[in-house]
């Protein structure tokens, strides 16, 4: 029996870029894992990005995962988060009756905005939810001027 | 659909429920279900539901799930890319008789809401030793 994932469109032709982005990265690594017999299942966690005049939020799906399982890196202003998300145990004498959650290696990377404060990203994980929040310089916030 | 199941599962599209006025779009999480000799485990991904936002209810023949997320995007922000899917989770389990409705147990941890449905008595297998 099918299982029904709802799908919404993205309201932003950010995505186009940021998949653009995505595989060329993967291609990379792929080159370097090529030849080796890649037998773990990937899978690309869902993300948002919010930005207000401060910051831009990076939120990311990661449920059954913990903290520990999780690498947020920064390097030429791409922002790479990654990790493995293992799979549900079988207790002994248990059978699966329907399997639906992915698991497995993941990696996600998207390239800093303009003007981030690469210094004090920072980064907390509850109830599955991954929030990095990117705040901007001072330069780049929006100034409201006053006529004189 | 397969056979000797106390577990199924239904297309929440095609229930009555969702016809009350529900504000709330809703996803429905995928789930993992083992069988052991003596429960069902159900084990939903849910991430960002909060704890205190789960409602679990039983009746007869279903088993519905509902949660909401709490909102991060801010007055006066703006949502720049969106992947993560509606504000709030629900799905629905059809159960048969072989489920000890007065027996269940919930922990929600990681994202991950396990709910555990044990079987009734008499129908948990046993073994007879012989005298």
């Amino acid at each position: 029996m099918l299982v029904q994932v709802r799908r919404y469109p993205t309201i932003n032709p950010l995505l186009s870029e940021i998949a653009d982005f995505e595989r060329q990265v993967a291609k990379v690594f792929d080159s370097f894992l090529s030849g080796e017999a890649q037998v773990s299942r990937s899978y690309a966690p869902p993300m948002d990005i919010v930005e207000n005049d401060n910051e831009t939020l990076v939120v990311t799906a990661l449920s059954g995962m913990s903290k520990d399982d999780v690498k947020i890196s920064v390097e030429n202003d791409i922002l790479t988060i990654s990790g493995t998300r293992k799979e549900n145990q079988l207790p002994e004498k248990a059978r699966w009756v329907r399997n639906e959650i992915r698991t497995g290696q993941f990696t996600r990377s998207i390239r800093l905005p303009k003007g981030t404060d690469s210094g004090k990203i920072s980064a907390e994980m509850n109830d599955g939810l991954l929030k990095i929040v990117l705040p901007k310089a001072e330069e780049v916030k929006p100034r409201e001027i006053r006529v004189q | 659909m397969s056979t000797n199941n106390d577990v199924t599962v239904v297309q929440q599209d095609n229930t009555a429920m969702i016809r009350k006025p529900d504000p709330v779009a809703t996803v429905t999480p995928l789930a993992d279900i083992y069988e052991t000799p003596d429960a069902y485990v159900l084990l939903l991904d849910m991430p960002g539901a909060t704890k205190d936002s789960i409602s679990i209810t039983m009746d007869q023949s279903t088993l519905v799930i509902r949660a909401s997320v709490e909102g991060y995007v801010r007055e006066n922000a703006t949502l720049l890319f969106n992947e993560i899917p509606g504000v709030g989770f629900q799905r629905t389990f059809n159960l048969t008789d072989g489920i000890d409705r007065d027996n269940v147990d919930a922990r929600y941890e990681n994202g991950v809401l396990m709910v555990k449905l044990l079987k009734k008595e008499e129908l948990k297998p046993r073994e007879i030793r012989i005298q």
